[in-house]
């Protein structure tokens, strides 16, 4: 195993428990994905392993060898990509991903090829020599990832890559990264986005106020929500608050209702829906089959967390 | 590094060569409006001084501004997380700030030296020695930078630091002018010790023991280093 952390805990001074006793385990060649809202740990947990931030107990090993003793392991076999925006100002972007691929141990003429591999294969083109600060921050992010990735290393280490990326790019890099991994490097990667993180990872470990609350591949995070359905309704605006049925798993107030159902209930469901909407309560309603973020907002407790980009695709509307 | 340094300050660094130079120049050209006639050994104090002067704000101004701006920006996560060793990032900053100044430093004791109408005494340790000052001054802001738990407090520090500097640091003239509290002072500060080394090894005759003042400069070094070393290598 590349990466094996265990029983990790960083109590930051000010008392805040950012990580709280974290165990986890990445294979060579794996992509692997901390989900978790915003203020999770996800980013302290990463630093912690490039060996920016010391724990405050547990153990970090990286291919073998105890990280938290020698950080030096750590930042030769990891390459990173910060959450925070990469230092390009005065740089433009083929320098920077160029000079990284240099610093990480490349030569000169392997760097340079690398580098315009990958501003091809990300259709970044037209900013290759533009400096840093004149770029956007989807462009600033994508250069980022290319110097995180320009020479990875036996693992690289992306703190949110997708952040402000378009979604052509999006998907230029995803399929990037699934590349990296099919030629053996492994890939630990940080988002908060669950629907990118169920089609792109092999497994993946969900994250929430500093602690794992599951691990494994997208499918069987998904559980017993797998071959469910997710019933969404717009209620009216003038709507009192409408009371479901038992067997609907709902997670989220307000308006707009979410609500997970069983398989064998999908046809009670349909049929309640339409009622209430006939009734005037129900503006609109749609089903679409469940999928990790029904999983991920159950683990989590609070539907706040999604972004509304990150909703299914329904595969009805009835309005 | 170096280069990556030199790259990413490319748009900013000919300004500051030039307004070093212009500082430098202008500080020895305007000091002399301030005495009405001036003696063989002031002027060779006031040369020598704008020398000491520059290589202190060197690493007490420009040097602590860049780190409090790079601390802003979150620059050293990134930084740090890549596979070089801590040592070269202090001396490709280093390197890169000193070629910065030279200029400013070769242009005080040349216009000066012109000004006064005294031939400079140059010795062969004037090179290491304003290097060994200018390193010294790297150290020390770059400590205090680091230390400093924000921008604007690096800001503030830097401001009182160059403004005492001015005034009240026998740089520009002999430190028995000060009151004896204040001589106290400096006999623990690196200030004086700079100065006299500068000017031990540029002009003759003015400093008794050059090797006290390298020796002392020589400790705030290891000193400050040893700070640093502590600093880059904290973890959060």
């Amino acid at each position: 195993m590349v990466l094996k952390i265990t029983d990790l805990v960083k109590v930051y001074r000010g008392g805040t428990r950012a990580n709280d006793g974290i165990s986890m385990f990445v294979e060579p060649g794996e992509i692997y994905g901390l989900l978790g809202p915003n203020g999770a740990g996800k980013t302290t947990l990463v630093k912690q392993v490039v060996g920016l931030v010391a724990p405050t107990s547990g153990t970090i090993e990286l291919d073998g060898v105890d990280v938290v003793r020698k950080p030096q392991w750590a930042r030769r076999t990891a390459s990173f990509q910060p959450q925070s925006t990469v230092p390009i100002d005065g740089l433009t972007a083929f320098e920077a991903i160029q000079l990284t691929g240099r610093l990480r141990g490349l030569d000169s003429r392997t760097a340079s090829a690398r580098t315009r591999e990958l501003i091809a294969a990300l259709e970044i083109e037209e900013w290759t020599d533009r400096p840093g600060q004149s770029l956007s921050g989807g462009v600033r992010r994508l250069v980022g990832f290319c110097m995180g990735v320009v020479a990875p290393g036996k693992i690289a280490i992306l703190d949110e890559p997708t952040n402000d990326v378009d979604p052509l790019r999006r998907r230029h890099l995803w399929k990037w990264i699934r590349n990296l991994a099919d030629s053996g490097t492994t890939v630990l990667l940080v988002t908060h986005n669950v629907l990118e993180a169920e089609k792109a990872v092999d497994r993946l470990a969900v994250i929430d106020k500093g602690r794992v609350l599951a691990s494994g591949t997208p499918g069987a995070l998904k559980g017993e929500t797998a071959g469910g359905l997710r019933l969404e309704l717009a209620t009216a605006h003038d709507a009192a608050p409408l009371a479901l049925p038992a067997t609907f798993r709902a997670y989220s107030a307000g308006r707009r209702i979410r609500a997970s159902i069983p398989a064998e209930d999908v046809t009670d469901a349909i049929e309640w829906a339409a009622a209430r909407q006939r009734e005037g309560v129900v503006e609109e309603y749609s089903l679409a089959p469940a999928s990790l973020e029904d999983a991920y907002v159950r683990m989590i407790g609070r539907a706040d967390v999604l972004e509304e980009s990150q909703v299914g695709k329904p595969i009805a509307t009835v309005a | 590094m170096t280069k990556w340094q030199l790259l990413s300050l490319r748009a900013i660094l000919p300004f500051i060569v030039v307004i070093q130079l212009i500082i430098a120049g202008g500080t020895v050209y305007g000091l002399g409006y301030l005495f009405p006639q001036i003696d063989p050994v002031s002027a060779r104090y006031i040369v020598t001084g704008a020398v000491t002067m520059t290589l202190i704000a060197l690493g007490l101004t420009l040097v602590p501004q860049h780190i409090a701006q790079m601390k802003q920006k979150e620059t050293f996560d990134y930084l740090w997380s890549l596979p070089i060793p801590r040592v070269v990032f202090l001396a490709s900053d280093f390197v890169v700030w000193t070629a910065a100044v030279a200029p400013g430093v070769a242009a005080a004791l040349l216009i000066g030296s012109n000004r006064y109408g005294f031939s400079l005494d140059m010795t062969v340790w004037a090179v290491p020695a304003f290097l060994l000052v200018a390193l010294t001054s790297v150290t020390v802001g770059m400590s205090i930078a680091h230390l400093s738990p924000s921008p604007m407090l690096t800001g503030i520090i830097t401001n009182v630091v160059i403004f005492s500097l001015f005034l009240f640091s026998p740089v520009n003239f002999p430190v028995e002018r000060l009151p004896e509290w204040l001589q106290a002072v400096h006999k623990v500060l690196p200030i004086v010790y700079m100065a006299d080394l500068v000017r031990g090894t540029a002009t003759s005759g003015i400093v008794d023991d050059v090797g006290r003042a390298a020796l002392a400069v020589g400790a705030w070094c290891v000193a400050t280093t040893a700070i640093l070393f502590v600093v880059f290598t904290r973890r959060g």
